[in-house]
């Protein structure tokens, strides 16, 4: 039991921080980006290839994933930035589907459907961290602490100003001055950073790795996250991350036939998605927002 | 006087359409110029294009001498030519002091630097005082978005006003203004003719510009009509003409 | 050689048409209401599976059956515009479109807890042999009928919009909401006329659907996202390009794949790599403006 209560507070803090990290490019600088899973996927893949093949550590792999995320980001928005809306979304959402194709065929690199095993337990000065000890939720919560404080230094920052006053009015932006293109390009690639970390933790947690990292599912849970708690909204994303995640769980705790499972967990998602949209458009934990 | 401004022979075509034809001008630093024409005589085009919001499809702009050729209007307001627009645009999801930070303070606008150090003492300071020129500190924490037309309208000039430019364009300062805001903007406009700075103005109000403009100029069918003092210009037929649709 | 490309053209033009039908109601719910109605897709499962149980089930003939599902689709597709989208009508897009993304998951959590996760099939495929395009080429009844029928609703769909009044005032909001009541007719009925239709032609492309593939819940999503595509590709909102755009990702997926030229794991990439480097080509779609709604 306590076991199931330390994985979910691991599960927890990884989609903490790629919510949050989808809350900055998404939420704060209101691109529509559907595609942020590949930076998850690709700071994944980094940290399982990166030790797999090459022995590289944990703390080494979180860098990696970051650095890897990040700079892949930048490619990614020199290529899609100039849309706007609807074009952006369609357009990155068919990324997504490419990112999977990609990682499905590329057999030599990624072992394709079959996915990435054998990747080592997290290890910090010498000592292995076992999956669901305690303290491997104190290893866990820490990196997603930290990372978290750096987002909130970020976002509360002038340049998250810029980023806000972006999101609100592009072209009042420019008419302040500021490179807007820039500032996109940056607030996309420290986000993709962020998720990057974030995918990296996932693969030291879940030790397998396989082109499903980068589904459909995944990248609504992630929109549904950002968007209940309130888009652009630091302490929405957080609380938004935990009501999904606990949501998520309520059919296997009320004993729902395995069956319906997954379908009844779609159907509570849905239901939340809507309700959120009709009560409180800009999210449900609006009232953290400063005035 | 020296030249600031240069614009020659501009012209911008929408399909067919000729917005702004072959228009040329020039204006001298520290002088308040007007602009006027009927509608769709192609001022606000002209604002565009003068700020590079919109490409010209001919002609060449020189600020301060130079020639501003193909940079983007973030670039352009470093050189320093500024502009609000006609349907005003603020940030209202930002607070009333946000607004004016962000075109006060350069310095932070790459993410490390803003990361690393966040002393806006100074810009605070700053921005109290352009808002309290217009008597906006008291909302300085609201949002943007709850302000009335009218203040709106002021927080865009001040924030316009607050990125440093020697050269301001405002696309419509009095329209939809009530009397007292009207002495403000006024009050404004004279500020910065005092500080030195060039303004150049898009206006239907006539009164207004007649006690503002030191000089008019008047487009027509996006040419260039003729420029002139405000008295004059009042009893040119050619102007009146335009108004009347004639010609 | 021959025989081969003909099939695969024929392929391409079933695909093709099937995925116009869909991008078809996609633009027009795009060009009136302003946003991307992610939902599409769970509306052509649904046509599948109200066609199925009709046909399959209660045991009615096909024609009857196709009729019957299309008209209660189209109830649906009224349904879900007036329950969740007019009371967001006038908030920012991005709220119907998440309260779409929200309708398109419980869409698909509804259809697995009715029908199960097992795959259900309409019929088994019969095929004709026919001459087509310089060679022999296998087509089954379905995919004619497909095929003809996907080109006269699209005929239809452009002649409803140029030449009734109705269809006027369509073009009319889709260019400026406001101007709607100028033109004599009120935004909640221009937007029930979008949305019935679009569900109706989606339903369409479901039947068929249902025959060129298993039913399973899922089904709606690899079709409507490459009708996302199409509909970006020929220009948001534009009728003729979503059309064109439709068949361009059919003809392709099946030419690219079927010729060996791409590896067919890479199948489900076809319309975005299409679609990402026509956007850095041509940012503004085939064709036309930016921004510019339901230009035929």
């Amino acid at each position: 039991m306590i076991e199931y209560f330390f994985s979910l507070v691991i599960i927890t803090a990884i989609w903490a921080l790629l919510a949050q990290s989808y809350n900055l490019s998404f939420g704060l600088t209101g691109l529509f980006n559907l595609g942020h899973i590949i930076f998850y996927g690709v700071g994944a893949y980094t940290a399982a290839i990166l030790n797999t093949k090459y022995g590289w550590g944990f703390l080494e792999n979180i860098g990696a994933a970051a650095l890897f995320s990040g700079i892949f980001a930048a490619g990614f928005g020199l290529l899609t930035l100039r849309l706007s809306g609807h074009y952006l979304a369609i357009a990155t959402l068919g990324a997504a589907m490419i990112a999977s194709v990609i990682a499905t065929n590329w057999i030599s690199l990624t072992n394709g459907p079959l996915g990435i095993r054998g990747i080592d337990e997290p290890e910090i000065f010498g000592i292995t961290i076992e999956a669901d000890s305690l303290l491997f939720v104190l290893l866990y919560v820490t990196v997603v602490l930290l990372v978290n404080i750096l987002l909130y230094k970020l976002f509360h920052s002038p340049f998250g100003r810029l980023l806000r006053a972006i999101k609100d009015d592009e072209i009042a932006a420019q008419a302040a001055g500021k490179n807007t293109f820039k500032a996109k390009t940056w607030s996309l690639i420290l986000s993709a950073a962020f998720a990057g970390i974030a995918g990296a933790l996932y693969t030291h947690y879940r030790l397998f790795l396989d082109p499903t990292i980068f589904a459909l599912p995944e990248i609504i849970v992630l929109v549904l996250m950002v968007v209940v708690g309130g888009r652009g909204n630091f302490w929405g994303a957080i609380l938004g991350t935990i009501l999904v995640i606990f949501i998520g769980e309520l059919p296997r705790f009320i004993g729902f036939p395995d069956s319906i499972i997954g379908a009844s967990r779609n159907i509570m998602y849905a239901a939340l998605l809507i309700g959120t949209m009709f009560w409180k458009p800009k999210g449900l934990f609006t009232f953290f927002e400063k005035k | 006087m020296k030249t600031l401004l240069d614009v020659r022979n501009i012209s911008k075509r929408f399909g067919g359409l000729h917005a702004v034809e072959n228009f040329s001008f020039a204006i001298e630093k520290n002088t308040i110029i007007g602009l006027i024409g009927p509608n769709g005589a192609g001022k606000t085009t002209a604002f565009n294009l003068i700020t590079h919001f919109l490409p010209r499809n001919e002609g060449s702009i020189f600020f301060q001498e130079k020639n501003l050729k193909k940079k983007p209007p973030y670039a352009l307001i470093r050189h320093g030519i500024a502009r609000t627009f006609q349907q005003i645009r603020i940030f209202p999801e930002l607070t009333v002091r946000e607004n004016v930070l962000l075109s006060l303070s350069w310095k932070y606008d790459s993410w490390w630097k803003s990361f690393l150090l966040q002393d806006e003492s100074e810009e605070n300071a700053t921005a109290y005082k352009l808002l309290s020129e217009v008597h906006l500190e008291k909302h300085r924490d609201e949002k943007a978005g709850n302000l009335s037309y009218g203040q709106s309208k002021l927080l865009e000039m001040v924030r316009t006003i607050a990125t440093g430019a020697e050269l301001i364009l405002f696309d419509e300062p009095a329209a939809g203004v009530n009397p007292p805001m009207l002495n403000t903007v006024k009050k404004l406009i004279r500020n910065l003719k005092a500080q030195g700075k060039t303004i150049f103005i898009i206006e239907h109000n006539m009164p207004f510009l007649m006690e503002m403009a030191e000089e008019i100029i008047v487009m027509e069918n996006g040419k260039f009509l003729c420029r002139d003092v405000p008295t004059k210009i009042q009893k040119d037929i050619r102007v009146l003409e335009a108004y009347l649709g004639g010609s | 050689m021959s025989e081969l490309v003909a099939q695969l053209i024929w392929n391409g033009l079933v695909t093709g048409a099937l995925i116009a039908l869909v991008a078809l109601g996609l633009t027009l719910i795009y060009g009136v209401a302003g946003f991307i109605q992610f939902a599409h897709g769970e509306i052509v499962a649904l046509g599948a599976y109200s066609f199925m149980v009709l046909h399959k089930l209660v045991g009615w003939e096909i024609v009857p059956s196709a009729i019957a599902a299309v008209i209660s689709i189209i109830f649906v597709g009224l349904i879900l515009e007036r329950f969740f989208f007019r009371p967001v009508r006038d908030e920012d897009p991005m709220v119907p479109l998440v309260i779409s993304i929200g309708l398109s998951i419980g869409l698909q959590a509804v259809i697995l807890i009715f029908f199960g996760p097992n795959i259900l099939t309409i019929s088994k495929k019969t095929f004709h042999s026919l001459s087509l395009f310089g060679g022999k080429i296998l087509a089954t009844p379905s995919q004619i009928w497909a095929v003809v029928l996907a080109i006269i609703l699209m005929g239809g769909t452009i002649l409803f919009l140029h030449k009734t009044k109705i269809g006027k005032a369509l073009r009319a909001v889709a260019s400026n909401r406001d101007i709607a009541e100028v033109f004599g007719i009120h935004v909640n009925t221009a937007m029930r006329w979008i949305f019935g239709v679009g569900a109706g032609l989606a339903a369409v492309a479901g039947i068929f659907l249902g025959f060129e593939q298993n039913l399973e819940p899922m089904m709606g999503v690899m079709i409507a996202v490459k009708a996302f595509s199409a509909v970006i590709l020929g220009a948001v909102g534009s009728v003729r390009g979503a059309i064109i755009g439709a068949f361009l990702i059919g003809l392709s997926e099946s030419l690219l794949v079927g010729l060996g030229i791409i590896p067919s794991g890479f199948t489900a990439a076809i319309p975005f790599i299409i679609l990402i480097g026509m956007l850095l080509l041509k940012p503004e779609g085939l064709f036309g403006k930016r921004f510019t709604a339901l230009r035929q």
